[in-house]
């Protein structure tokens, strides 16, 4: 099982009214998310995104999108980066464990990670760069594993 | 990719390892006096009609990586990556071909390699 995307929801409290009339006050349950995982916003534009999964002997794999980017700030068009995203991936060896301990018929999978779920490091940079034009760029996944150090 | 009118290839190392029992990170291994690279390394550049396309690496399990490049015109260059993101054949690799075959050119258009298990050998078309 590979959860590809998230819901994100939250309650607003909404209040209106008031003054010599009577005061309104009501919650509204937002949908902010029903689609796909947001992985960047507000760059001039995008381009060539790829996505690979690196996998390793612990109980997460990693899943590594890059794509070609440009920024556009205070009227400054910048050169072509490509970004790269870091995400960490749980492994599923058991889909009736996920579903099975948790009951929410909306979401359907359980959202919290399970105690003793490996960590992974905040990576979120640019892998390649600079260029003045459209740059496309290949990349190749090797299974190469190291041992714990010590 | 390209800056003032050449284009350059860049290439970049990224290492998936265990850092301790419960913890994996991803780092730079292009690395030249200790600092990541996060740009990468230019490996190549194009220069007056000798211009270049598709470039590819390839990488076997044991982790050994051939970076392969069409070259217009004649054919492909290929060099074993060292450590980092260095060449070990030097800037664009080796040419593989004159770009002539029987007497007349041969104008290889994608070339496509594939290594065995130990990355001691391989084979290109």
């Amino acid at each position: 099982m590979y959860p590809l995307y998230y819901i994100v929801r939250d309650y607003q409290n909404v209040a209106c009214g008031g003054g010599s009339g009577p005061l309104y006050e009501y919650t509204n349950n937002r949908l902010l998310s029903n689609g796909y995982q947001l992985i960047d916003i507000d760059a001039y534009d995008y381009n060539y995104p790829k996505g690979v999964t690196l996998t390793t002997n612990g109980n997460i794999n990693a899943d590594l999108v890059a794509v070609t980017r440009r920024s556009y700030t205070n009227g400054v068009l910048s050169d072509f980066t490509v970004q790269g995203y870091l995400y960490r991936s749980e492994k599923f060896d058991s889909v009736p464990f996920q579903r099975a301990s948790y009951n929410n018929p909306e979401i359907g999978f359980n959202p919290i990670a399970p105690d003793g779920l490996n960590k992974l490091n905040f990576f979120r940079d640019t892998i390649l760069a600079f260029s003045n034009y459209y740059a496309d760029f290949p990349w190749q996944e090797v299974a190469a594993i190291s041992t714990p150090p010590g | 990719m390209s800056t003032a009118g050449y284009r350059f290839v860049r290439l970049q190392n990224l290492e998936l390892s265990r850092k301790s029992a419960d913890s994996f990170a991803l780092e730079y291994k292009t690395n030249i006096l200790s600092t990541a690279e996060k740009t990468g390394v230019a490996i190549g550049r194009e220069a007056d009609n000798i211009t270049y396309d598709h470039p590819l690496v390839s990488i076997n399990n044991k982790g050994k990586g051939l970076f392969y490049i069409r070259e217009y015109y004649r054919g492909a260059r290929v060099s074993p990556i060292g450590s980092g993101a260095e060449l070990s054949w030097g800037a664009m690799g080796k040419p593989i071909s004159t770009g002539y075959y029987n007497g007349g050119p041969y104008n290889l258009e994608q070339p496509a390699v594939t290594l065995d298990s130990n990355g001691s050998s391989g084979f290109i078309a």
